[in-house]
């Protein structure tokens, strides 16, 4: 545990020393979402609103995790993995890329309410939407972490990480856009307690064995 | 011989299940009725049978419709042909419900009906509801031996023997797969690498066959090529995680790195497609029988007859699949043997 916190903290350093990737980030996001509102300007139908976040959020997250395992391609890695448990450094990677998702998503939905009017969230329950954002990046980094440290592997690292990625992430991605559906129609929280029992059954489940399979990839 | 015993039973069984699948005929049923807009008062409808003989059963023959749990009898009025058959009924003034099912009955297609075959408008609300004619009717069923006759299914029933045993044997298969990787990165020979490889590229076979036979099945009885339904699109994402895999391997020339990180992929790939394809769907609305709301078809279509000829295909297709994958594995060791001269 101790441990963890280490490498995480780590993990916080070496990125706030980086500033300019999580500025690259948030540019990356802000451009994004300025094409789509040249390109719709306002959306008031629920579904395009809801699923066109998705996609700005899933396509930010291959961005931001895809480097995860890039920026310390150096010794340091050698240097590291000698000293920390390779489980350790797995949980660590998937907590600290699950907070930067959730930072990223959130500044998303704050952009996109700027820019796409919120004519669409006019009945929705935010409190329930925004827990649904959140769930989905700890999702998100869950499932796409592991894929990235595998890709890092493979040596062609972001187009192997989209062709490995978009396949695994689609059950997920297919939860929480339903659950985040609901949340905008203003359903109460009963009707998702199906999509939430599914979501962490799948992140539970992708977790573990994250944590079994790590220190098999990353031996070399 | 006595060694190749099992392709000698998956073959033979596979020629009984596609025998059966294209010489048994369906079960008789009603397609149709014509003229089923009716109103109290006599009324003739016309029903359209598939595979029945009302000509022939003339003497034996019965019918009645059905509106909640009041029976109405009919009267044959003219016997068209085999499958036409013209009834006459006295429709009361009043009845449960505004639809009826009709049913019709003989000693040699057994009892053939349509739900909601009559849609009954000017019911008096306030007309006593009556009660059931006095007949004995025979509830007897089809004894010969054919494929159950289901609305919107009808003929295509018969891809059933195709369609389903092809995942079967997939997910057979991939468990072949998924076991191999597991011994690998536990014991780390390249043998097990190379038969996870094998096992995923027979599976991906059966998934697109899996994938092309439902095509072709929901074009008939959905009418589309393909729906937003979670069972196509979960089969759909487990082509492309398993295809990912196969890219994955050409991407790292190492052979220890390659089968290593594989594995770690493959163990993944293998959580995501129990996932896909047995979870997700049994949780969502589907069109898909068994799944989200829709009843189980062992509810309604496995039949006896059915069972003895489904169960043989989706055992004779999984010998078939696992006969390839010793075939593609003995063809890439010979290989191997040639090209490292081992």
């Amino acid at each position: 545990m101790n441990e963890i916190l280490h490498l995480l903290s780590r993990e916080v350093q070496a990125e706030l020393r980086q500033k300019h990737v999580l500025w690259g980030l948030l540019l990356y996001t802000l451009s994004t979402i300025f094409v789509c509102y040249l390109s719709f300007e306002v959306i008031e139908d629920q579904a395009v609103w809801n699923g066109l976040l998705w996609i700005i959020i899933l396509f930010a997250s291959f961005n931001a995790i895809g480097r995860s395992f890039d920026r310390e391609r150096t010794g340091y890695n050698l240097y590291l993995y000698t000293l920390a448990n390779p489980k350790s450094v797995i949980l660590s990677k998937i907590i600290f890329n699950a907070l930067v998702l959730m930072f990223l998503s959130g500044l998303a939905l704050l952009l996109y309410l700027l820019f796409l009017g919120t004519a669409a969230i006019a009945d929705a329950r935010m409190m329930q939407f925004v827990g649904g954002l959140l769930l989905g990046s700890i999702g998100l980094s869950s499932a796409l972490t592991m894929i990235s440290g595998i890709a890092a592997k493979s040596g062609n690292n972001m187009g192997m990480m989209a062709l490995l990625g978009f396949p695994i992430i689609i059950p997920t991605m297919l939860i929480l856009m339903s659950y985040t559906a609901n949340a905008l129609a203003g359903k109460p929280i009963d009707e998702n307690a199906q999509n939430l029992v599914l979501m962490f059954v799948i992140d539970g489940a992708v977790i573990s064995l994250s944590y079994i399979l790590f220190p098999y990839l990353w031996r070399d | 011989m006595a060694k190749n015993w099992w392709k000698i039973l998956g073959i033979g069984l596979l020629i009984y299940a596609s025998s059966f699948t294209f010489l048994a005929p369906l079960d008789p049923g009603i397609l149709g009725v014509e003229n089923g807009q009716v109103e109290p008062g006599n009324a003739e409808v016309l029903v359209i049978g598939y595979n029945t003989h009302f000509d022939t059963e003339s003497a034996s023959m019965q019918t009645f419709m059905q509106s909640g749990d009041v029976r109405i009898c009919g009267m044959i009025a003219e016997i068209v042909s085999p499958t036409r058959v013209k009834i006459a009924f006295d429709i009361p003034q009043n009845l449960p419900l505004s639809l009826a099912d009709v049913y019709v009955n003989n000693d040699h297609d057994g009892t053939v009906y349509l739900p909601n075959a009559l849609s009954i408008s000017n019911l008096d609300k306030n007309a006593p509801i009556p009660s059931n004619c006095n007949i004995t009717v025979n509830t007897n069923s089809f004894e010969g031996f054919g494929f159950p006759f289901l609305p919107t299914i009808f003929e295509t029933i018969r891809n059933l023997i195709f369609h389903v045993p092809m995942w079967f044997t997939m997910f057979f298969i991939m468990i072949v797969s998924f076991s191999q990787s597991i011994v690998y990165l536990s014991k780390g020979k390249i043998i097990n690498d190379i038969r996870a490889e094998q096992a995923v590229q027979v599976g991906l076979v059966f998934c697109v066959l899996g994938l092309v036979t439902g095509s072709i099945w929901a074009r008939f009885t959905w009418g589309a090529w393909w729906l937003n339904d979670p069972q196509l699109n979960g089969a759909m994402a487990t082509f492309l995680i398993y295809a990912a895999y196969m890219i994955l391997r050409k991407s790292i020339p190492e052979e220890n790195k390659r089968g290593r990180i594989a594995a770690v992929y493959n163990i993944f790939a293998f959580v995501m497609l129990v996932v896909l394809l047995m979870i997700l769907p049994k949780f969502t609305e589907s069109l898909h029988p068994g799944k989200g709301g829709t009843p189980a078809f062992s509810s309604y279509d496995l039949d006896s007859s059915l069972r003895a000829v489904f169960y043989p295909a989706v055992i004779g297709w999984i010998i078939v699949g696992y006969w390839m994958y010793k075939i593609r594995l003995r063809y890439v060791q010979l290989l191997r043997k040639v090209d490292y001269d081992e």
